[in-house]
């Protein structure tokens, strides 16, 4: 039976979502081989998320049916405010099952996919957003350079951009150090190496703002409105993990006459599996930064902020004082039974 | 850097889920208070559910920021494998954003919707489905009987006027207990609900030899996927009390809104007590201080803040 009113019935209001909710879909079934690295990996990926916005976002987590451990990793870092929304699946629904949650249930205006080994660099938002802002019917950015001419969309995606007003179109051959971080991230065999260095990228400059952009998308990252991620679902899910899924993405995409677009500059990294390579400084400085000022609730601090100083000081004393906490419960729980116990 | 391939390339199939989901949010911030028995009530929601669905099902929980304590115990009943799909919320998202999640994403045709404080009896998904699948043009059926304000299913009675196999039917066909019952559950006192109980009426529908009631109840409904999905998403910017939206705009869109004939679910409500099935009632104390509206206001004040300073932390 109901006794007494439920609290969260008056004068609170529901969070507001974020303009950006980014979502992470993680998968480690055991934590030996290919994924012995893995949780510290997704440390990386996910504190890189937080350390390089400059506004606040959700971030979604959707573990597809990993082992304990890295779901016990998880939720201490839900609990310690990390992630905002983590979703647990007792199985794996493939990462095209999985973006099919993704694209239809976030909230938020803009929706960023990743891969759980991505690093991402500060500024990524900022110019991935920019893009958005300055070029017309622009359906995926990724921050990461497209180097591959043979994703569906991109020859049309240059096309477009040729016949957009005040949009100059450019053939550029790939920076060799961008091209050569991309390919070690990757860990692509020599000869893909060197076909993608004849490869030349479309780039697209916007002659009134400057704003440049790579023709082509990848499929480790990338942003997208969500009223355009709702209008791609459901994708077709065949395996676990099927490039042939992540190219429906693509074709949809182009389809609905969508620009794919990347940014010249990568400003995020593919990880890989493993914690070597030229990434370690930046990985380093993220973790640095993680153990020392990051702070649990940082992305929070700003709301925070608006709170009076007391309840900042009442809130601090709970969390250090867990005899406060104890004490505040039994009052709260003594003057429950008072106005509403009147049941023996 | 990538060493190696990833086995998860190696996976030929992937679960298929089954066809109907059943969804639950959770909020339960602390268990003192409102709360103290928050746990246990879920605990019973749950084992009810398992022990009294006879149909296939993939069980989601969307917690709503619960405190740490209900985060464990579902945390225990997903690697148990009671529950398939998990959603931890840092922050309350209201009722509404909770939905907006779960119905966007559940996985099966249909969604069984429950808050967390329901009970299940055998029969609740069977009864249920057949009336979702023998009426047309469902929205969203109910496993128990319970009155509610003609507005919110004035589509339905339109439906069975118009329709010349329907028996449509008027009158006091809820037994007082079956009332009753309810009422308390969702804290009315017995002259209240006996007052209600009186001054209105059910209407009865028998459509191809197979009854229900109209109405239906947004705190458990059975619905199809592709139906809810029309309405979404739902604008609420409170956790609790817009939720009648759902219940106007299936009935703005013509969609039936129907209840089993049989009480086949029970909302406890945050109380459980000896006899709770029964619903006997009990005493009211009365307290001369307690009950002085002054003073009482000056606690409920108290308690209160001390509830905004948790939530607000969040």
């Amino acid at each position: 039976m109901r006794v007494g009113t439920n609290p969260i019935r008056s004068r609170y209001l529901a969070y507001s979502y974020q303009r950006v909710g980014v979502a992470s879909i993680t998968f480690a079934p055991f934590l030996e081989g290919f994924f012995s690295e893995a949780i510290e990996v997704i440390d990386i990926h996910l504190n890189s998320i937080r350390q390089s916005v400059s506004e606040n976002i959700d971030l979604l987590v959707f573990d597809n049916g990993s082992c304990v451990e890295l779901t016990d990793f998880l939720c201490a870092q839900q609990r310690l405010g990390l992630i905002d929304w983590l979703f647990l699946s007792k199985h794996n629904l493939g990462k095209a099952g999985a973006l099919n949650w993704i694209f239809a249930s976030m909230p938020n205006e803009y929706i960023v996919y990743t891969d759980s080994d991505v690093l991402f660099r500060p500024g990524w938002l900022e110019q991935s957003s920019e893009v958005f802002n300055t070029f017309e019917r622009v359906g995926i950015v990724s921050a990461q350079t497209a180097f591959f001419d043979d994703i569906p969309g991109v020859a049309a995606t240059a096309q477009r951009l040729a016949e957009l007003p005040g949009v100059q179109l450019s053939e550029e051959m790939p920076n060799p150090e961008i091209l050569s971080e991309f390919c070690e991230g990757v860990g692509a065999p020599a000869e893909v190496r060197q076909r993608l260095e004849q490869i030349p990228l479309h780039v697209a400059t916007h002659r009134k703002k400057g704003v440049r952009a790579v023709a082509g998308t990848t499929h480790m990252q990338f942003m997208l409105q969500r009223e355009l991620a709702r209008r791609l679902s459901p994708l077709p899910v065949t395996r676990a993990l099927d490039s042939s899924d992540d190219f429906e993405i693509n074709r949809r995409v182009d389809a609905m006459g969508y620009l794919q677009l990347s940014l010249p500059v990568p400003l995020v990294y593919h990880m890989g599996n493993r914690l070597e390579g030229r990434y370690m400084l930046e990985a380093n400085n993220i973790r640095r930064n993680a153990g020392r000022a990051f702070e649990p609730w940082d992305h929070a601090r700003a709301q925070s902020r608006q709170k009076s100083r007391s309840k900042k000081v009442f809130g601090r004393s709970l969390q250090h004082s867990p005899r406060l906490k104890r004490l505040i419960q039994r009052v709260y729980a003594f003057l429950f039974d008072i106005l509403y116990a009147n049941y023996e | 850097m990538r060493i190696g391939q990833n086995p998860a390339k190696t996976i030929e199939r992937v679960v298929q889920p089954r066809q109907v989901t059943v969804a639950i949010v959770t909020y339960i911030p602390f268990l003192s208070g409102y709360y103290a028995q928050g746990l246990d009530i879920l605990e019973a929601s749950l084992s009810s559910l398992r022990a009294n669905t006879s149909e296939p099902f993939d069980l989601m929980v969307f917690d709503n920021g619960s405190g740490v304590e209900t985060q464990s115990y579902l945390r225990d009943e997903y690697a148990k494998g009671n529950i398939q799909y998990l959603i931890f919320s840092g922050r309350n998202l209201g009722k509404g954003g909770g939905w907006n999640f779960i119905f966007g994403a559940a996985p099966g045709e249909i969604i069984a919707y429950a808050d967390s404080d329901i009970f299940y009896h055998p029969g609740w998904l069977t009864r249920s489905l057949e009336i979702l699948e023998t009426y047309p043009n469902v929205g969203m059926v109910s496993a128990r009987p319970l009155r509610s304000r003609e507005q919110y299913f004035s589509a339905t009675l339109d439906w069975a006027r118009r329709t010349s196999d329907v028996e449509l039917t008027q009158g006091q066909f809820i037994t007082w207990e079956i009332f009753n019952q309810h009422s308390l559950s969702c804290g009315i006192d017995e002259t209240q609900s006996r007052q209600w109980f009186n001054e209105s009426c059910d209407w009865k529908l028998n459509y191809r030899g197979l009854e229900a009631y109209a109405g239906a109840a947004h705190f458990q409904f059975v619905a199809r996927k592709d139906v809810l999905h029309t309405l979404l998403p739902f604008e609420m910017d409170r956790p609790m009390g817009q939720v009648r939206a759902l219940d106007e705009q299936l009935n703005e869109a013509d969609y039936l809104r129907l209840m089993t004939a049989e009480p086949l679910i029970l909302h406890m409500g945050n109380m459980l007590f000896d006899g709770q099935a029964g619903m006997g009632g009990r005493e009211k104390r009365t307290h001369r201080v307690v009950d002085w509206p002054p003073f009482r206001k000056m606690i409920l004040s108290i308690y209160h803040r001390i509830f905004r300073l948790y939530y607000g932390r969040s």
